[in-house]
């Protein structure tokens, strides 16, 4: 491709980083440490604590999918692993069936559980959906506490010794021992725990969570490019859900009771400092902020332990002012405030016999602390000083080679006909028309205009097309499949039939790569389930494979493909507007709507992209395009429709439009002083 | 039949304290997006608050004392929980700094006043007063007059006064309100104060009918967010006919089925209308622009 401006500018692919040699390095020391840590440290209190901290790492690893990865808040995921505890307790109490069914009952009750949750919850965000997790799990516990008959009340239900292998059945003595079968229990947390980390690693490198990134960047665009974000919150959320039911059954079988108090409000929150104390989107976050929260009352319990630690508070807490000030640091100023804080913590705890009442206080200090000063989390804030563990996106490293048509055409089966019909189009908001009742077709392989003065109704349109606005009145109709009625389906489903389109202003999912970008848009060749991604089947490593090449392709095709494994927020501009297209002709689109392409870019940027919307005509995709610079709308448009107040005033050939009075009034308004002395204006 | 309505007139009390501190959320929501987590813990320390006062002051006078230290609650609050993360644009921020500095002023509470819950004398009689067959308390009547007042008085002074109209400003559109001269940062501020006197004035109104605790507001608060979403967060006076509904469905609930369950429908509720229309049944739908 002989692009001027477009052509990479030499941009080498970035270093490929050591994380993933990191990741296996750490992988391999924990299971290690697992390992070694009952055969170095015998005492039962540690091993039981230890245990502890890996049950609640596997619902934070759980937990970090719903609030690192798709950022939603959920407050009911104490009332999730309570319901993992209680289908393993109850299923004890009445049936007296053992730990393996009892965790399989925990997954499989809490998910379900989970669904029921997430179905309605999903649909609203933010602080309406904390409140609705907070009354889940607030319902939880009262229906944990009144359904005597099924969980044993306030009364709880106690559970003997977990029977993890049973030796007798095959008539045989445990090969370990008295001692080594009281093991059994910390390896099967242990194994429980490396499973959950594995499961994660799968589900957040498969298009899973490729689409968990692309909502929570953009929902819009996510929607746009036929990955639903509600139905992919709700298996963020099942997944997550899942999780916590595992974490539950192990906690029921390691407590040995489950009580309904034990799973309120606090634990809840609790779990959402752990994960992000310990850092969101990472595995070693998590294990991280659970060791923090099991231990931390702990701590608070020796009061000499707490002078010590906060001495060492701020004492750390002084240097980094101190620091900062000899430094001269910008932010000098504003850390003054907690170092002040972390160095009274010393005189506070000097003056109190006993932090123990005050456990509340400090954990509510923390989260603070953290929400303000650490948003990232400790593994964040390591990664921002230390390149080498900040993680590898997927596939960085390794070599791409494109493959692949780059674009596919989807002529549709309109024949000669309009590919898009708009029929009456009515769009109201309150007592405003939008778009007054509009009539339009689109001819196939064609480049079609839209253009008008500002608020005249051509983005209201491309968002009735798209259905982000659901039309007042009147039909649209895609010739796909025998003519489909595109008004009133959501926005993935009409990106799926083929629609695809670009954002006036630039809508990319920012932190993730170029490639990563493409492969969103690519989301609909895979076919793979949940259970592909967590089992890393064959069928699953073909379509990915495929699929990167594929993606390879298109960035070439954009001119991009140096830029593959660059985060997309550190593009410029003009690169990133043509990432978006490149993203939009991924989802193989019959239509392509371009939303003000040209907007904001230099003029041999604007003279590279007339060059490639030509060639994705040509290539037989039909392509809509609303632009503001009418040398490009004129140089590129087969036909062109002008609008002007919800009303289509003009249409036909770039040239008719242009000499048409109605649009010279729209656009300049109309010659007051000599009205009727113009001979057009009479027709007008 | 006479259960029936002696049961829906407790409601109506009751329903009343939910109105009032969905109100409140609703003051905040309306100028910042945001409500504090932590409001249950504002009513919580108004009626502590008012407890070691009354000996002192009597009932009548600890009120305006009261209202004052839940106005000074509310500015700390915003100042120390949201008015940061609105800065870095952090919803997750803000949720998580008003939870955590409701857990806060809830330990302190429990310090401070105790872990038992006390009893918060009555300023009226005891007994019931009889009206049309349906016994009511007196101090029902007062909750709900009370309640009424005072969304009133929050209702006047943003129609009447300027710094009302502010507020009004504010909440239609904060970046027109604040080209046009206002320190919208401010306004949010007096939103939180308002919001937290509120509360905190629902502290001193439901305590001598209920238990005086650190824990007393948790489940209040949670109820009274299903009233918001009921009423809808941005619909003025819908909180009433929410909290009346919600009010009702729970004294009855609690008669016919188990006291256990009293606080299910509320929180069923808020399950349903969010999933069915996440605007609350008062609100209106606002469309998203691209």
């Amino acid at each position: 491709m002989a692009h001027s401006a477009l052509a990479p500018a030499a941009a080498a692919h970035p270093p490929a980083t050591n994380a993933r040699g990191l990741g296996l390095i750490g992988a391999v020391l924990l299971v290690v440490a697992l390992v070694a840590f009952p055969l170095v440290v015998t005492s039962t209190y540690y091993i039981h604590l230890l245990t502890v901290i890996a049950i609640y790492a596997i619902l934070i690893l759980g937990l970090d999918i719903v609030v690192g990865y798709t950022g939603q808040v959920s407050l009911g995921h104490a009332g999730l692993f309570g319901i993992g505890a209680y289908a393993a307790a109850t299923l004890f109490l009445h049936f007296k069936i053992g730990i393996w069914l009892g965790l399989l009952a925990g997954i499989g009750v809490t998910a379900a559980f989970g669904v029921l949750l997430a179905v309605p919850a999903l649909r609203v965000t933010g602080p309406y959906l904390a409140m609705v997790t907070l009354a889940f799990g607030t319902i939880i516990q009262i229906f944990i506490n009144e359904l005597t008959p099924i969980t044993n009340g306030p009364l709880g239900i106690t559970l003997p010794p977990a029977r993890v292998l049973d030796f007798s059945l095959i008539g045989m003595q445990a090969p370990w021992g008295a001692a080594g079968r009281k093991l059994e229990f910390y390896y099967l947390v242990c194994a429980a725990l490396l499973l959950t980390i594995l499961v994660v690693n799968r589900v957040v490198r498969s298009p899973f969570g490729r689409a968990f990134e692309a909502l929570r960047d953009s929902p819009i665009a996510c929607d746009c490019m036929g990955v639903s974000v509600y139905r992919y919150k709700v298996y963020a959320f099942v997944v997550s859900a899942a999780l916590a039911g595992l974490a539950g059954a192990l906690f029921a079988w390691s407590e040995r009771y489950v009580a309904p108090n034990s799973y309120g409000f606090e634990l809840t929150v609790l779990f959402l400092l752990a994960v992000t104390m310990g850092g969101r989107k990472s595995r070693s976050g998590p294990l991280i902020g659970s060791a923090i929260i099991v231990m931390m009352p702990n701590i608070l319990a020796d009061i000499e332990l707490v002078r010590i630690m906060a001495g060492l508070i701020a004492a750390a807490a002084v240097i980094v002012g101190a620091l900062a000030f000899i430094r001269k640091q910008p932010n000098r100023y504003a850390i003054l405030v907690p170092v002040v804080l972390c160095v009274l913590f010393l005189p506070a705890t000097l003056a109190l016999q006993s932090v123990t009442d005050f456990r509340l206080t400090v954990f509510g200090l923390m989260i603070l602390f953290v929400v303000y000063y650490l948003p990232d989390g400790i593994v964040g804030f390591l990664r921002q000083k230390i390149p080498a563990l900040r993680p590898a996106h997927t596939a960085e490293g390794r070599d791409l080679a494109a493959g692949g048509a780059a674009l596919i055409a989807q002529r549709g089966d309109a024949g000669g006909d309009a590919l898009l019909k708009f029929e009456q189009v009515l769009m109201q908001f309150g007592g405003l028309k939008a778009l007054a009742g509009i009539d339009l077709t689109v001819k196939p392989g064609t480049i079609h205009g839209l253009i008008g003065p500002n608020g005249s109704g051509k983005s209201t349109m491309m968002n009735v097309l798209t259905g982000i606005y659901k039309p007042t009145a009147g039909s649209v109709t895609l010739a796909v499949a025998g003519g489909r009625r595109l008004d009133g389906r959501t926005p993935s489903e009409i990106a799926l039939s083929g629609v695809a389109r670009t954002f006036q202003n630039v809508q990319l999912f920012h932190e993730m790569t170029a490639l990563e970008n493409v492969l969103v848009g690519l989301h609909h060749t895979f076919r793979g389930t949940i259970f592909d991604a967590i089992l890393g089947t064959p069928r699953r490593r073909r379509e990915e494979r495929e699929a990167r090449a594929r993606a390879m392709s298109i960035l070439d095709f954009m001119g991009l493909g140096a830029l593959a494994q660059e985060e997309a927020r550190n593009l410029p501009y003009g690169k990133q507007r043509l990432l978006e297209i490149g993203r939009a002709l991924a989802l193989d689109p019959v239509l392509l709507l371009l939303d003000e392409p040209a907007a904001g870019l230099t003029a041999p940027d604007i003279a590279d992209l007339v060059a490639i919307i030509r060639k994705i005509r040509d290539a037989g995709i039909t392509v809509i395009l609303i632009e503001h610079h009418m040398d490009v709308v004129m140089g590129l448009c087969d036909r062109v429709s002008v609008l002007d107040f919800g009303h289509k005033i003009a249409e036909g050939g770039a040239r008719a439009v242009q000499q048409d009075p109605k649009v010279i009034e729209a656009y300049l308004g109309a010659p007051d002083d000599m009205g009727g002395s113009s001979p057009e204006h009479a027709h007008a | 039949m006479t259960i029936f309505l002696q049961l829906v007139a407790s409601g109506v009390a009751v329903g009343m304290i939910y109105a009032a501190i969905a109100f409140g959320y609703q003051l905040t929501f309306a100028t910042s997006k945001t409500l504090n987590f932590g409001q249950g813990e504002a009513l919580a320390l108004g009626a502590l608050f008012g407890l070691t006062l009354a000996p002192f002051t009597g009932y009548w006078l600890m009120i305006p004392l009261v209202l004052v230290f839940g106005f000074a609650l509310g500015a700390v609050v915003e100042r120390l929980a949201v008015r940061p993360a609105i800065k870095i644009k952090s919803e997750y921020g803000w949720i998580m700094a008003t939870i955590a500095l409701g857990i806060i002023f809830r330990n302190l509470a429990e310090n401070i006043w105790g872990r038992d819950d006390l009893k918060f004398p009555s300023p009226l009689p005891d007994a019931a007063v009889e009206m049309g067959g349906i016994r009511v308390l007196p101090m029902e009547m007062l909750i709900v007059a009370g309640a009424l007042l005072m969304m009133l008085c929050v209702e006047i002074f943003n129609r009447k006064s300027i710094w009302g109209k502010a507020v009004v400003a504010t909440s239609n559109d904060i970046d027109a309100a604040g080209l046009m001269g206002i320190n919208t940062k401010r306004i949010i501020t007096l939103s939180y104060s308002i919001s937290a006197m509120t509360a905190a004035f629902a502290g001193v109104l439901v305590a001598p009918v209920t238990l005086t605790g650190a824990t007393m507001g948790a489940v209040l608060a949670l109820k009274a967010f299903a009233v918001a979403i009921i009423g809808g967060l941005e619909s003025g006076l819908g909180v009433i006919v929410g909290g009346l509904i919600l009010g009702v469905a729970e004294t009855l609930t609690g008669f016919y089925i188990s006291t256990g369950y009293k606080d299910v429908p509320g929180l069923i509720l808020l399950l349903v209308v969010l999933s069915i229309r996440p605007v609350g049944l008062f609100g209106k739908a606002v469309i998203k622009k691209v």
